[in-house]
């Protein structure tokens, strides 16, 4: 049964990418975009992988989300002859939803420290032990610098809007 | 336990579709979701062979869903700068299509 799931999952997926490159409207290829954001989601949370599929849902979904309000951004700009009069305040609000992808950064690096513990306090060594202390020591650690990597992408991206913008 | 092979073709469908959409649509926010779709793809390859793996040995370190995650959030920094570059481009070119941003200053 669950591979059906996978199968249904699999089909919309392809049919939305389809539908994102084939879009003729910027709207609709955002929406498409948000709906395979989801589905890959559903599909990694299939794959036994709840944590990649967590961060998927919410990067896609601030994604999706972000290139929702810069595509009706975009499409007023070109309504009205691409002359918004206040365009510093929009931008600030579209970094401060992109800015939530930072939060996703830190909260993998809290998460995979702190999830295991109580299963390696349990003595629960054996076997498969998840989001453990191994991923972090060898993987994760560097998360945080990805995290404030992030962050200077926005800050700059922030520059860049307001000079070109101001 | 879910096959794998099935979600490596899908990725591999997935990939392709973003290729098209990257090299044949002119504009510029189709091409940086198109991007994001490629991106996504090699997430859901990541996360596919790291089950592959597991399933051989439980003991193995879950590398590919760590790259699998690194990916996605290296994505997601890069399409907060791409559509920001979408945005002043708009603004700037007062297009999005691609073909007429030949130049390196603007």
């Amino acid at each position: 049964m669950p591979e059906v799931w996978l199968y249904l999952l699999g089909g919309l997926t392809v049919l939305s990418s389809l539908a994102l490159i084939t879009a003729r409207r910027m709207l609709t290829a955002v929406w498409a975009f948000g709906c395979v954001s989801v589905l890959l989601g559903g599909i990694l949370l299939s794959l036994s992988s709840p944590f990649l599929a967590f961060v998927e849902l919410w990067v896609g979904t601030s994604c999706f989300l972000a290139a929702l309000f810069f595509a009706r951004l975009l499409s007023g700009i070109e309504a009205r002859g691409l002359g918004p009069r206040d365009p510093g305040r929009v931008v600030i609000k579209a970094l401060g939803l992109i800015a939530s992808l930072v939060l996703a950064a830190v909260f993998i690096g809290v998460v995979a420290q702190t999830e295991p513990a109580p299963r390696i306090a349990a003595g629960d060594v054996s076997g498969r032990q998840g989001w453990g202390p191994q991923l972090f020591t060898l993987y994760v650690a560097p998360l945080p610098a990805l995290g404030l990597l992030l962050l200077g992408t926005m800050i700059g991206a922030a520059f860049l809007l307001r000079r070109r913008s101001g | 336990m879910l096959p794998v092979t099935p979600v490596i073709v899908l990725s591999a469908c997935l990939f392709v579709t973003g290729l098209i959409g990257l090299l044949t649509r002119r504009n510029l926010l189709l091409v940086v979701l198109s991007l994001q779709l490629m991106l996504g793809a090699g997430c859901l390859a990541f996360a596919a062979f790291d089950q592959a793996w597991l399933m051989t040995d439980v003991t193995r370190p879950r590398t590919g869903a760590v790259f699998g995650l690194i990916a996605t959030l290296a994505a997601a920094g890069q399409l907060g700068l791409g559509l920001a570059v979408v945005f002043v481009l708009a603004r700037a070119r007062r297009s999005l299509d691609i073909e007429a941003l030949d130049e390196l200053k603007w």
